[in-house]
């Protein structure tokens, strides 16, 4: 399983994701032993499907260029757009990148409901790790209380590691996704 | 038409047409089944029989739906998900939120 680095452009259509998912799928299953393909064939669609939808929904621009790296380890699923950066809510403020301290302090908390909460742990100005915390089942719940935001929580839970990167000379915008194998 | 409707004794089928379950149709499913519930208070379960994946845009539409059926009384349980969707429910705990059916229960249409 030698190392592989493959770019696929998307363009931002509903229309598309289908096809471009088995795209990438292809390349992946092409490099990757199915021993180690078969287990985590699941998570590499939904971290795919995912990426995609939301480039469609955020990033206000019309294509982005896949990176998938695949090695003996790991299968990186890399998402690059120079559309809008990501931008966090931290105490009704709107955080953009490239943060500003203080605010790279802390973990802002994304989503929270009773069952998951998750965060973005800033690591630089330009960079942040998503992060979840998985709650206890609670005996009894009210099912209003559910969220209905998944995308971001969806890629954290199937991955190794998540981050999101800006860019500042470029503008661009990298979202990326490791599944260990 | 993203899904065909069956009434049956004890609840309503929902059979979702659409392969892509995806954003495309998030809002218009919510929609529709504000619509059916409006219409029929009754138990309802979502057929994904059709369904080759589910995003979390439809996810969201799906968790939606389940809370405006029970504030109206009503629920929602999901069957036929495959290998993918089964997991991606059992990922975010939505198995602990949705009942589950492998199949139909056994009952002839009303």
């Amino acid at each position: 399983m030698d190392y592989i680095k493959k770019e696929v452009l998307f363009e931002h259509s509903t229309d598309n994701i289908y096809s471009f998912v088995n795209t990438v799928i292809d390349i992946i299953r092409e490099n990757v032993h199915p021993e180690k393909y078969e287990p985590n064939s699941s998570a590499v669609k939904q971290v795919i499907i995912e990426l995609c939808t939301n480039a469609i929904k955020h990033s206000n621009c019309r294509q982005s260029i896949f990176m998938i790296e695949t090695d003996h380890l790991f299968i990186k699923i890399s998402k690059a757009d120079s559309g809008l950066p990501f931008s966090l809510i931290c105490s009704n403020m709107v955080l953009s990148f490239p943060l500003t301290l203080p605010y790279t302090a802390e973990p802002v908390i994304i989503r929270k409901d009773m069952l998951s909460t998750l965060l973005a742990a800033p690591v630089s100005m330009n960079e942040l790790v998503f992060k979840y915390i998985e709650h206890d089942e609670p005996e009894s719940y009210d099912p209003q209380d559910l969220l209905e935001h998944y995308g971001l929580l969806i890629i954290a839970k199937h991955t190794f590691e998540f981050t999101y990167q800006y860019d500042e000379n470029s503008c661009t915008n990298i979202f990326k996704a490791v599944i260990r194998i | 038409m993203i899904f065909q409707v069956q009434p049956h004794e004890d609840y309503i089928l929902v059979e979702l047409l659409v392969k892509e379950a995806n954003l495309a149709y998030a809002d218009t499913f919510k929609q529709e089944m504000v619509k059916l519930i409006d219409r029929e208070s009754k138990p309802y379960i979502i057929s994904f029989k059709n369904v080759d994946y589910v995003d979390s845009s439809f996810l969201g539409a799906l968790v939606s739906s389940l809370k405006y059926a029970i504030s109206k009384h009503a629920d929602i349980a999901v069957a036929y998900l495959n290998k993918d969707i089964l997991n991606l429910f059992s990922l975010i705990r939505m198995d602990k939120v949705f009942k589950i059916h492998q199949t139909l229960p056994p009952q002839q249409p009303a």
